[in-house]
């Protein structure tokens, strides 16, 4: 060996410890995968013959694959963000995402109290990933799964990883590039988001202004021969009572003016789903969700072709 | 660009790519190197280039002409002065200046200065302190007749944009740096080497301590009410040396090593400060290019020490003062100039670190007094406001409970590095084995790239961007 140091040499010797240890230390998905799949979805190209809007009961709750599975070759997105309000913003973003020339073209709503009032109608989430900054967005998209590999840790961590002590709380996610978050938690509580909708609901009520703006485009696209499907994602029934009573929510009449707009409603029955947390489903029910979604999309697709 | 993204890795790699196929072409040298620089700070914001153009063209002239006119040579260095100073006013101070005014003459609403001031002054182009200052010191050089202006345009501009230093230096003068880029120099495998340690070594500050740190700092300073511990206030304000410290040596490190790289040389510019024992002994070692520009430029121009002594005092503060300003427009800043100032003058008058003596006891005890008042003067310049800064020096001093550090396992350990390393420094243990273990010195750097890897901190800024 030489003398004298040589970087390559220690550049090799660094990768020797870093391979491995690669494999050893904790990743940390909730970052890495999360950056990149919400870059992902938000940059996804305009190449899908469905494209499934909403909040985060929506990414939460329906999976693409799943959905294909009843659709054969129809390409679909679950393009649903954290307080994702429906509104012109989100409605163009979301038309953006459907192939401009594959038929047929499908837009899946889910629409729950959250996304037609104006808690949700800043698209914050959206807007925030849009306009990230050039070189975070690259970063995101190109590096972060390799970076997943080599996730930082700590001192505190490992401490904590010897000392054997193993949390028995969780609370994972899985990120999927069509859009969609398998989630699971425990223990599970299904009041543990009813505080905080009770302080958003007092605060904010389904206003008409939304629901008009929502029939109007459900109107345009239906009539630009767009398939327009709603429904209303099911929550806990706790949830949903306070919904409907503070948030004045109130599924007949939207799903009424839905269909007087040429769309088509999908009806759920809540007694067949469970939540973790009272808002989002366990990932059993967020499966079941997008069967029937899925199965009801073909008959809907059926339907639509006989007229 | 930061340093610590990996599109800047991409980046550099590119870079040198090129820069090495170019071989000893040095106009193509030179305008690669403009182009990449420029390139490197367009990616954050490309509308403020014109403000780099507009300061180098500014002094570009400014030289020449002072070379061409002699006898008007005074109008022509005001005019560059008043060209930079005027940019860097605009885009830095513009929103200090005017809610200063408003505060004295108690304007509001629609009439206050600050909300009239167009969007776009009001947001501080990064590294404008640093070009600026780059820029303004070839004029002044070649005024005092220690430098011949270049006839080059692009030699000017390869000098003021060059990426490693452009945004948080170090400050490099012209006087040293224009004839290194007409040199085609060889990088020796030694060279190679040095620039290797510099940058692993200051990824390893940046990435590994200050971030690390970082979290500590901003949650004391941002936490609603103050807390009322002595030694926690002491812990976080030790924690934000070091990560302050860290951030900037770890830039400077990384930007000499790119230029070693280069085959060029920048200046050091941070020589382990905090074992200083005295307080001028600090500001020889603190940000090195900052403090002789200063010395040179500002303290000297003033009259220096040669006027007696009363107006040596006065320079000194003037000096302190505006350098606390340069590093931002607040008043914090500039109080953080002014302890600095009080401190340098009492040592000065009392001359107490030569009156304690030089045994090692006496060392230790210098050592420390002047840990205290660098400390309590970084409070000042992290505070978020003067009220909150004289609280906690306050609180630093009252000597209450309770007596717990609150660091948590990260800092402590990050901390006990960098203490042991200043106490290797200290005892200058580094310099004796450098060179001497090649092969421990090639495991030592990649078991730090492992560390960097996996114990860095989350991504941020570099604090000196926004000076």
């Amino acid at each position: 060996m030489s003398r004298k140091p040589n970087i390559w040499i220690s550049l090799l010797m660094a990768a020797t410890l870093v391979i491995p240890l690669s494999f050893v230390v904790p990743k940390n998905a909730d970052k890495y995968l999360s950056e990149h799949f919400w870059s992902r979805k938000t940059f996804a190209p305009s190449d899908y013959n469905v494209v499934i809007m909403g909040d985060s009961r929506v990414y939460r709750g329906l999976s693409p694959e799943i959905v294909e599975s009843h659709l054969p070759d129809l390409k679909t997105l679950n393009f649903a963000y954290s307080n994702g309000g429906l509104n012109p913003t989100m409605f163009e973003a979301g038309e953006s995402k459907l192939a401009k020339n594959k038929k047929p073209k499908i837009i899946i709503l889910g629409i729950s109290a959250n996304t037609v009032t104006g808690y949700s109608a800043p698209n914050t989430q959206y807007l925030q990933e849009i306009n990230r900054p050039r070189e975070e967005l690259l970063e995101r998209l190109y590096f972060n799964p390799v970076l997943y590999w080599f996730s930082p840790t700590s001192p505190e961590q490992i401490k904590k990883q010897f000392s054997g002590v193993k949390d028995t709380a969780y609370y994972r996610h899985r990120y999927f590039l069509n859009g969609y978050v398998e989630s699971d938690k425990f223990p599970i509580d299904t009041l543990e988001a009813i505080p905080s909708y009770t302080k958003d609901f007092t605060n904010y009520k389904v206003e008409p202004e939304y629901l008009n703006s929502l029939y109007k485009q459900v109107k345009l696209w239906s009539d630009s021969g767009i398939i327009v499907v709603g429904f209303t994602p099911p929550v806990s029934r706790p949830m949903r009572i306070l919904e409907d009573t503070l948030g004045l929510y109130h599924e007949k009449e939207i799903r009424a003016g839905f269909e007087r707009a040429a769309g088509y409603w999908i009806d759920l029955n809540l007694n067949e789903f469970k939540t973790y947390d009272g808002s989002h489903l366990v990932i059993e029910s967020a499966q079941k969700l997008s069967n029937i979604v899925g199965k009801e999309l073909a008959v809907i697709l059926k339907k639509h072709s006989e007229n | 660009m930061l340093f610590n993204s990996l599109i800047f890795v991409a980046f550099a790699l590119i870079f040198f790519l090129v820069f090495r196929l170019i071989g000893k072409n040095i106009n193509g040298r030179l305008i690669w190197l403009t182009v990449a620089s420029f390139f490197f700070y367009g990616w954050w914001d490309w509308r403020f280039l014109s403000l780099i153009l507009i300061s180098g063209l500014i002094d570009f002239f400014a030289a020449k002409a002072i070379q061409k006119f002699p006898a008007r040579k005074k109008l022509m260095l005001g005019l560059s002065i008043l060209g930079n100073l005027g940019s860097l006013s605009l885009f830095k101070y513009s929103g200090f200046i005017a809610e200063n005014i408003d505060r004295i003459l108690g304007l509001t609403g629609d009439f206050a200065l600050a909300s009239n001031i167009p969007e776009f002054f009001l947001i501080t182009p990064v590294g404008i302190s640093f070009y600026t200052f780059q820029s303004m010191s070839y004029t002044f050089d070649v005024y005092r007749g220690k430098l011949k202006p270049t006839n080059n345009f692009i030699h000017f501009f390869a000098y003021l944009s060059m990426f490693p230093q452009l945004v948080a230096g170090p400050i490099v003068r012209a006087k040293s740096m224009l004839p290194q880029l007409l040199e085609v120099n060889s990088i020796s495998s030694e060279k190679k080497w040095n620039g290797f340690r510099l940058i692993v070594r200051g990824f390893f500050k940046k990435m590994v301590i200050a971030d690390n740190l970082a979290p500590v700092v901003v949650a004391a300073f941002s936490a609603p009410e103050i807390n009322s511990s002595t030694l926690f206030w002491w812990g976080v304000i030790l924690a934000f040396a070091f990560q302050i410290y860290c951030d900037f040596a770890g830039y400077s490190d990384i930007a000499r090593g790119l230029a070693i790289w280069m085959g060029y040389d920048f200046p050091d510019n941070f020589n382990h400060p905090y074992i200083s024992t005295s307080i001028r002994e600090f500001w020889e070692r603190w940000h090195i290019s900052l403090s002789t520009w200063f010395r040179d430029y500002l303290y000297i121009p003033l009259g220096g020490n040669r006027l007696g002594k009363t107006r040596s005092y006065i320079n000194l503060w003037i000096t302190m003062l505006i350098s606390g300003l340069w590093h931002g427009a607040a008043w914090t800043f500039v109080a953080w100039g002014a302890v600095h100032a009080f401190f340098a003058s009492f040592e000065r008058f009392t001359k107490w670190p030569q009156k304690l003596g030089k045994n090692s006891v006496a060392k230790v005890a210098a050592w420390i007094l002047v840990m205290l008042q660098v400390l309590v003067a970084w409070v000042f310049f992290r505070a978020e406001n003067i009220n909150q800064a004289l609280e906690i020096v306050q609180v630093m001093f009252s000597f209450q409970g309770p007596f717990q550090l609150n660091w948590g396992l990260n800092a402590t350990i990050f901390i006990l590095i960098m203490i042991f390393r200043e106490i290797i420094a200290a005892f200058g243990i580094d310099k004796k084995l450098e060179g001497k273990h090649p092969v421990g010195e090639m495991i030592f750097y990649a078991v730090l790239i492992t560390i960097i890897i996996f114990f860095r901190g989350e991504g941020s800024e570099f604090i000196y961007f926004q000076f």
